[in-house]
């Protein structure tokens, strides 16, 4: 109940908070989809060259987000970016390569080779195959790919708090430095909210790609 | 209309395609047959360059391929493969007007002409707006050849197109594509590994061994003059039987006996007079007509010598499914073995008798299509 009255007398701060998280790890991950998707293009090809990448970006993945600030921040301090969102919008990206180009690689390479053979035999440039067959057809795993990589981030980007990012991990951190529960429910149940509505935002658009002749109409 | 000069390709050591060199005339059909592995496909891939030749020259339309750019090559030549290769994410509108649209056709005629060609393949218009998951075999296999017929090219190139149908609907959609080549007359090179098919469909055929290019020639001369033991083997010892199919009644009815007067009965007559009738024209099988010449029925030998005081009218037997002279021959050589007929009677579209089709005539028929000296079946 007190939580509730927390929340109620708060609003503005929670809004405020919650806005900042969706707008940085929104951010970064529209960057991450930038360069992912088109190297995800580029290493489809290569397969040989996309096993060495993608095991880089899995070996990445590992590494703990606190530990990735830990080397970012003595680097971006450099450039006067140690402390505030760049760190953290910066540990997000490298996190969301791996699910967006490895799915951008699956999805490609799991066209089935006989449309690409039609297509090339009717005259379609490169350009043309990828924009009007390939990727139409890939979208529906990349798509899901970017999905991992939001719901994922979301969480990452709460740590960020405690190097000055913003965000609803705010409130989380001032809930444990303050020992007050309200502030520390408020903020884990605001971004656990804020993850499923983003995975079922993203689940609804898939299926709805999907269904309208996606070959690979797998969900993962 | 396309030339191949010289054509070869390498892989490693092996030639795929070995020095082949033969010209396809406008408006036919040529067929590539061959067992697998004897570079059919490999042929058929080269000339829109998906498989770039390894030496010679293949030329299309007086133009040779390797000098235009290869994108602008494919959308001026029609391809169809075995697999169809619809692409999932498009409706059959979008996917019929793909290569209109990357030729800059306006929206209303690429619609216009999906429209047009579902008419001509006979399909549903219903289906225009479904997507390549949702139709059946036959279904997408049409819809594979409007989209490879789009833009109207000069030029088929087509890769077993119909291997993955049953064989029900294989021969169905066989005689739609003699129907609809009669329209068009395009110039079509087309794979095949089926002899029948090849034989029905093609107006040459270019037979493929290892690479080679080892006979060239239209059905019934490749069925008559064999060039190599290769060859005679591939087509079958039952060559004469299967050039039974590329011809008609028509083609063999009996010159001898085309005097219809001479070898037919009314009914009212005795059977006695059959039989002896049947003697001189040395048959033992009469057709039984009436004043107007239309046939009424068959009489045999045999029922004539057993009840020889009886008439004609008693003892025929009817006719069995009537033949015409624009039948298949084929048909009516197995109707011939199984009634046990050595001269068949034909008819016309009104019921008149015509002639007879006999063991003679079919020979004479096989002689003169193959335009052999000697004889093909024995006397």
């Amino acid at each position: 109940m007190s939580i509730l009255s927390y929340v109620f007398h708060n609003l503005d701060l929670v809004l405020r908070l919650t806005a900042e998280h969706i707008l940085l790890v929104t951010a970064a991950l529209g960057c991450a989809i930038l360069t992912g998707v088109p190297l995800g293009i580029a290493l489809a090809r290569h397969p040989a060259l996309a096993a060495v990448v993608i095991g880089a970006l899995g070996v990445l993945t590992t590494v703990p987000s606190i530990a990735l600030f830990g080397l970012l921040l003595p680097l971006l301090a450099i450039i006067g970016q140690g402390i505030g969102p760049m760190p953290a919008m910066i540990a997000v990206f490298l996190y969301a390569q791996l699910p967006i180009v490895r799915n951008t690689v699956t999805a490609l390479n799991g066209i089935d080779g006989v449309v690409r053979e039609a297509a090339i035999g009717m005259g379609m440039t490169r350009r043309q195959r990828l924009r009007r067959v390939e990727l139409p057809l890939a979208s529906s795993v990349i798509l899901a790919g970017v999905r991992t990589a939001l719901v994922t981030n979301i969480g990452v980007m709460t740590i960020a708090a405690y190097i000055g990012a913003g965000g609803l991990g705010v409130l989380i951190s001032r809930g444990i430095s303050q020992s007050d529960p309200r502030q520390l429910v408020t903020g884990a149940v605001a971004v656990s909210l804020l993850a499923i509505l983003a995975d079922t935002g993203v689940l609804l658009v898939q299926r709805r790609l999907a269904r309208s002749g996606g070959a690979f109409t797998s969900v993962a | 209309m396309i030339s191949f000069q010289n054509v070869s390709k390498q892989y490693g050591g092996r030639p795929a395609v070995d020095d082949v060199t033969f010209d396809v005339p406008a408006g036919e059909v040529c067929v590539l047959l061959g067992p697998s592995g004897c570079g059919k496909t490999t042929l058929l891939r080269m000339v829109n360059r998906l498989i770039p030749k390894t030496s010679g020259r293949i030329l299309v339309k007086g133009e040779d391929i390797d000098v235009v750019d290869p994108v602008q090559l494919r959308r001026r030549i029609g391809y169809v493969i075995q697999q169809i290769g619809l692409f999932p994410n498009m409706t059959v509108e979008e996917n019929i007007s793909v290569v209109p649209d990357l030729l800059g056709w306006s929206r209303t005629r690429s619609r216009a002409r999906a429209a047009e060609l579902l008419e001509l393949l006979a399909l549903d218009p219903a289906i225009l707006s479904r997507y390549p998951p949702e139709l059946s075999g036959g279904q997408q296999q049409r819809v594979g050849v409007a989209r490879a017929l789009a833009a109207d090219p000069p030029v088929l190139l087509m890769d077993e197109p119909f291997g993955a149908i049953d064989p029900v609907n294989r021969a169905i959609i066989q005689d739609e594509f003699l129907a609809l080549q009669r329209r068009l007359c395009k110039t079509v090179i087309f794979v095949s590994h089926d002899i029948d098919e090849a034989l029905r469909l093609g107006s040459r055929i270019a037979i493929l061994r290892e690479g080679e290019l080892v006979q060239y020639d239209p059905p019934a001369v490749l069925l008559a003059q064999p060039a190599d033991p290769f060859v005679t083997s591939f087509v079958g010892n039952d060559r004469v039987l299967r050039h039974l199919r590329l011809l008609t009644v028509a083609d063999a009815l009996d010159e001898d006996l085309r005097d219809t007067g001479a070898c037919a009965l009314q009914p009212d007559k005795s059977l006695s007079e059959a039989a002896t009738l049947m003697e001189q024209c040395g048959q033992t099988n009469l057709v039984v007509v009436d004043k107007d010449g239309r046939a009424a029925g068959l009489v045999r030998l045999q029922e004539a010598r057993r009840w020889k005081e009886g008439v004609v009218r008693d003892h025929m037997q009817i006719l069995p499914d009537p033949v015409h002279p624009g039948d298949d021959l084929h048909a009516a050589a197995s109707s011939m073995l199984a009634l046990g007929l050595t001269a068949l009677p034909c008819i016309d579209q009104g019921g008149r008798f015509v002639g007879y089709v006999t063991p003679g005539g079919i020979a004479r028929a096989l002689n003169r299509r193959g335009e052999r000296s000697a004889p093909l079946a024995a006397e």
